[in-house]
């Protein structure tokens, strides 16, 4: 393990070396630092191009440059990093520019990752049970257009639809009947196809699917939810009722009665905190109350499952505790959307609240409270959010289908079936932990590139990360700039790589690495 | 299970009791705060103000003295346009302005040429310290290279300093200061004005003066009684300590003396500016707060606007940016032209075509060859098909030194009287001079252009089309990195002919001397007229500016007599906003659209 490790390490250093020069030397012939000045008739030109020559080191040939900033990037090893100055960046050392910038990349791709990965696996695994059939048609469909879509034309189109259409649109959010029927129809469709079965059931889930639809449709014209999202408490039940669904699902199933109670109860009992809750966020303000609220629903569920769980009170209290987690979770969002009002009357948008560029609003930054910049941070999020998920949760979806599918026909999953195991618990149990193997080693090295490969997205909804960083670097050709986003990204990758060999070992008792 | 049962009908009863009873609690449990407080003033002007606006740009300051050689860039002189006041301004004619509520300059003596700039009383920093005489002294001593280093170097990195124009120390006179140029200097307007603070300069670096009048003291003791250790420390803190990625620490940094002071600085975001509370000598502005963002791409800009998040923003207009501009419900928009302009140089001392020594000599045929090149480009049809479609108003540009709308353009088009008419009776022109100078056709033209740039690859195209078709042969000779930049006489332009632009920032009038003198660091035609370099001489020297229109068109006329060039067009520009908003103005030079945030008015309603 050790030596495995090792060696990787000294590997990567020379992968590092390799890479750097080269990429040094494309970036530093890729342009003149000067052009631009030499167009100019200001009188001051010459001083300035003189300036810039001088603290460029641009009359030492690349070459030999490229020793120069190695000797201060070589000081990363004991600690003393000199990665040089970036002139682009108003001459600030580019380990400066280069905290700032992965900090907002970290930001922005956080979210993208987890609900790609969830959703992913999600619509793979449910497509990889009803294979062949229309639902995985049209799945499969939609991720190979969406894993071809080029992301700047996705993200354009986003912001058209996804920001100005409907921050207009929310000027008076009303879906008309036409509307509300073709909805209404597609997602009766969908719900048929992922319920599958013989013609009764699709019939059923048909009508089921779109009276649903309708009559939720109905609730947001009704109370104009999509401009002012609440939740309350009925929210907050139906919310919790739904966590709790899933869980039981993954978990322990429906057949447990007391099990059933005790999971599904966590919606009440979520409920009933609503008030505490309330002297809660107010007494404690900052990110220490979301956390406290959490700890407490998870500990109330935990305790509910040990009192009453009976002979399952572990798996019992486990589920339990989850869904209190979930559901102290959702009761945060509440909170914060119980400033939605002072939200809206805060940002400059005459209409709706979806933000196209950056990752705050200054004037609510300027109020310093956390649930402001909450919603605030989400409002920001969600455009480039849903441009990188559109992409990676095409990919995911082909992992976990046809990782699933590959166990699926296992000797081991035929095993469960002919000692009489019901479909829910060979899917969770035997089938599905062992199809996300495979997945759990893709995950790391995706991290690493969506790191780097930010790019596009990044530029387009004007984000200050990684990409814009690199983007940057390369229009002024600003070689440390531009080295300084290479070394990070190299060593990303070259990071992911060893965690997923090592989860992979970790994983999968079959494989040892040495 | 019977007693289970019981547990949690209990529990759901106390719930459903704990709800109903919470329902009317969430009003005065939300903590309804507002935690920025509005600036407290005595000043009528600031009744009515509307809270913000918000505008893009494709950077935002990280340096806040940008007089340095660091700072020097357009972003950073934006902050600096909102957060300071000056003795004058561009307005979008352009032409300078003069701000006499801040302060006055007069010329005491004209020879030698000695200046004196007052500030008007009660005009402060934002924390209350009057600007005087130390602070335009502080900016004295960087600006005209006062201290040097043994090798040479300056003490004080400016941008551009000028240890030639002014040796003598001036004098300080509380809110004036008066000194010597030690030559006859024509932008003596455009040379001087007030800098970064002198008290906050001095405290910064020297912690132990805490008192802004003692500080100013000390700077103008150090000054006159030659003491540069002192100096050296403020240097050092003018030099460096003035940059900041994000909102600085220390609010002597951001000092202002104009409407607006720096509120926040989020790195690569934005930056906030709050109106001054003691700002009383300039024009008003209408908002309270001003925020610039960051946003580097055109699309991203114009989506922003259309979503109503920023409410000006400006570009470089492609056929696709001025389209989406076009389509915007609910913005205006304002083609423009920027102060670059496009011109087609002829290199007159290589060996090649328009270079007398390819004719034996011959002056009047080169000349002639020259002129029938120039005609021969198509600038109607270059502005018709490549600028037209980014610029519908744009238009021919026919003089070197001046900017059409200027004083004086009308007179310096006269000159190239002969260039004016349309391409085919140019065409035809250019067929006579070359049968006239009785030169073989065709004549090989190694032409140069940026390879890679797009729209100059499209007007070689035009021009070698046009030229071709009257006795030139026009021979691809581009190369992407300007290496012709680098050969200045003795050396000779490889390229017989050259396209690109020159950029330019302000209306100084002296600087062109770099290109039109031989030996020049920017003449890379190597054109020599004895007459221009003497013109350019008198220029230099000439401080009344109806002497100045009349030596540069003097000098003009020299350019258009010998066929030095031909100019084109000027760059467009696009700035597009909000009908939100109203009184943006373009402008071609720095600060661009921000001239005039002063009249930036919120639409009634």
């Amino acid at each position: 393990m050790l030596s495995f490790i090792v060696r990787r390490a000294a590997a990567t250093l020379m992968v590092l070396l390799v890479a750097s020069f080269i990429v040094y030397q494309l970036t530093a012939i890729s342009g003149d630092p000067l052009l631009e000045l030499r167009g100019s008739r200001d009188p001051d030109i010459q001083f300035k191009i003189q300036y810039l020559t001088e603290i460029l080191q641009l009359d030492v040939p690349p070459f030999i440059r490229y020793f120069y900033w190695l000797g201060g990037a070589a000081g990363c090893l004991i600690g003393q990093c000199d990665l040089g100055i970036s002139v682009s960046r108003g001459e600030i050392p580019v380990t400066e520019a280069l905290s700032g910038a992965i900090a907002s990349t970290v930001q922005l791709i956080t979210l993208a990752t987890i609900l790609s990965i969830i959703i992913g696996v999600a619509i793979g695994m449910t497509t990889a049970l009803r294979q062949y059939s229309g639902y995985d048609y049209t799945v499969t469909f939609f991720a190979f257009i969406f894993y071809s879509l080029p992301i700047f034309w996705v993200a354009v189109l986003l912001k058209e639809f996804g920001a100005i259409q409907f921050n207009r649109f929310l000027e008076e959010p009303y879906i008309p009947p036409g509307a509300m029927t073709v909805i209404a129809l597609v997602l009766a469709v969908a719900v048929s196809g992922i319920v599958g079965g013989g013609l009764k059931t699709r019939v059923q889930s048909f009508i089921g699917g779109a009276v649903l639809s309708v009559v939720v449709m109905i609730f947001l014209n009704l109370t104009q939810w999509l401009k002012y999202p609440a939740l309350g408490v009925p929210g907050i039940i139906l919310m919790t009722l739904l966590v709790a669904s899933v869980v039981l699902v993954l978990s322990i199933g429906f057949n447990q009665r007391r099990g059933l109670i005790i999971v599904l109860g966590m919606a009440l009992v979520a409920a009933a905190m609503w008030l505490p809750g309330q002297y809660l966020f107010f007494y404690i303000q900052g990110p220490l109350g979301i956390l406290l609220i959490v700890v407490i629903m998870a500990a109330i569920g935990v305790l509910l499952g040990i009192i009453f769980g009976g002979d399952g009170r572990k798996e019992i209290s486990r589920a339990a505790g989850i869904t209190g987690a979930f559901a102290g979770l959702i009761m945060a969002i509440d909170e914060a959307l119980q400033y939605w009002s002072e939200y809206l009357s805060l940002i400059p948008l005459n209409n709706g609240y979806i933000s196209t560029i950056g990752a705050v609003t200054p004037a609510i930054k300027r109020q310093e409270n956390m649930w402001l910049s909450l919603i605030d941070s989400y409002a920001h999020l969600i455009l480039p959010t849903a441009a990188l998920l559109i992409i990676s949760v095409a990919g995911y979806t082909r992992y976990s289908r046809a990782s699933l599918l590959e166990v699926m026909n296992q000797d081991y999953v035929r095993t469960a079936r002919a000692k009489g195991l019901n479909e829910r618990t060979v899917v969770v149990r035997h089938a599905m932990r062992n199809a996300l193997l495979p997945i759990a080693t893709i995950v790391p090295v995706d991290i690493t590139a969506l790191i780097g490969g930010a790019v596009i997205t990044e530029q387009v909804f004007a984000w200050a990360g990684m990409g814009a960083l690199f983007i940057r670097g390369l229009n002024a050709v600003d070689v440390n700039l531009v080295m300084g986003y290479v070394m990070i990204v190299g060593l990303m990758a070259v990071i992911g790589n060893v965690i997923a060999d090592l989860l992979y070992s970790a994983l999968d008792p079959r494989i040892r690495v040495s | 299970m019977k007693k289970f049962r019981g547990s949690a009908l209990v529990a759901g009863a106390a719930a459903f009791a704990l709800t109903i009873s919470g329902c009317a609690a969430p009003e005065e449990l939300t903590p309804t705060q507002s935690a920025t407080s509005d600036p407290e003033t005595t000043l009528e002007w600031y009744e009515d103000l509307a809270p913000q606006i918000t505008v893009g740009w494709n950077d935002i300051v990280d340096h806040f003295n940008g007089s340095t050689a660091a700072g020097n860039n357009v972003a950073n002189s934006l902050t600096a346009y909102l957060t300071s006041a000056g003795f004058s301004y561009y307005n979008n004619d352009p032409a300078l302005v003069q701000n006499t509520d801040f302060g006055t300059y007069e010329l005491v003596s004209e020879d030698p040429l000695t200046v004196k700039y007052t500030i008007n009383d009660g005009v402060v920093w934002s924390d209350g310290t009057p600007i005087d005489g130390a602070d335009m002294l502080l900016n004295w001593v960087a600006n005209f290279g006062y201290y040097q280093n043994e090798d040479g170097s300056f003490v004080f990195e400016h941008a551009a300093p000028s240890p030639t124009l002014a040796s003598k120390l001036p004098t300080v006179d509380g809110n004036s200061l008066t000194f010597e140029y030690d030559v006859q200097y024509v932008d003596w307007e455009l040379e001087f004005g007030v800098g970064v603070a002198a008290h906050g300069t001095v405290m910064m670096a020297h912690s132990d003066i805490t008192d802004p009048a003692a500080a100013k003291q000390a700077l103008i003791d150090a000054v006159n009684g030659g003491d540069d250790e002192f100096m050296a420390a403020v240097a050092d803190v003018w030099n460096n300590g003035y940059q900041f990625a994000n909102t600085p620490d220390n609010p002597l940094v951001y000092l202002s003396s104009g409407p607006y002071i720096l509120e926040e600085l989020v790195e690569e975001q934005y930056s906030t500016h709050v109106v001054n509370p003691l700002y009383n000598w300039g024009p008003k502005p209408k908002y309270e707060r001003v925020t610039i963002r960051q946003i580097a791409d055109s699309t991203a800009a114009i989506q922003a606007v259309d979503n109503g998040e920023v409410q000006i923003a400006s570009g470089q207009p492609t056929a696709d940016v001025l389209q989406l501009v076009q389509g915007l419900a609910n913005a205006s928009y304002q083609s423009s032209e920027e102060a670059a302009y496009e011109h087609v140089d002829l290199t007159v001392n290589n060996g090649g075509p328009f270079d007398p020594a390819s004719y034996g000599g011959d002056e009047e045929t080169a000349l002639k060859v020259r002129q029938a090149f120039l005609l021969s480009i198509p600038r109607n049809e270059i502005i018709e098909k490549i600028i037209k479609p980014l610029n519908p108003t744009a238009e021919r540009r026919t003089s070197v030194l001046f900017i059409p709308g200027s004083e004086g353009y009308d007179t310096a088009e006269s000159y190239y009287s002969m260039y004016l008419g349309t391409d085919d009776e140019n065409r035809a022109m250019a067929q006579e001079l070359l049968a006239e100078a009785g030169v073989s056709t065709p004549i090989d033209v190694k032409f140069w252009f940026p390879t890679g740039n797009v729209r100059r690859t499209n007007e070689f195209e035009l021009i070698k089309t046009s030229a071709d078709s009257v006795g030139f042969n026009v021979i691809q000779d581009d190369e992407p990195n300007w290496e012709f930049t680098g050969r200045v006489y003795p050396e000779v332009n490889l390229h017989d002919a050259t396209i690109f632009a020159w950029a330019a920032t302000s209306l100084a009038v002296s600087g062109d001397d770099q290109y039109l003198t031989l030996g020049g660091p920017s003449n890379w035609t190597g054109y020599d007229n004895a007459e221009v370099d003497a013109l350019l001489e008198e220029l230099n020297v000439a401080v009344k500016r109806e002497d100045q229109v009349r030596i540069r068109l003097a000098i003009e006329e020299k350019l258009a007599q010998d066929a030095y060039n031909i100019t084109i067009f000027n760059f467009p520009g696009l700035t597009w906003w909000d009908n939100s908003v109203t009184g943006v103005e373009e402008n071609g030079l720095v600060p661009y659209y921000f001239w005039n945030f002063w009249d930036w008015t919120p639409t009634a309603g």
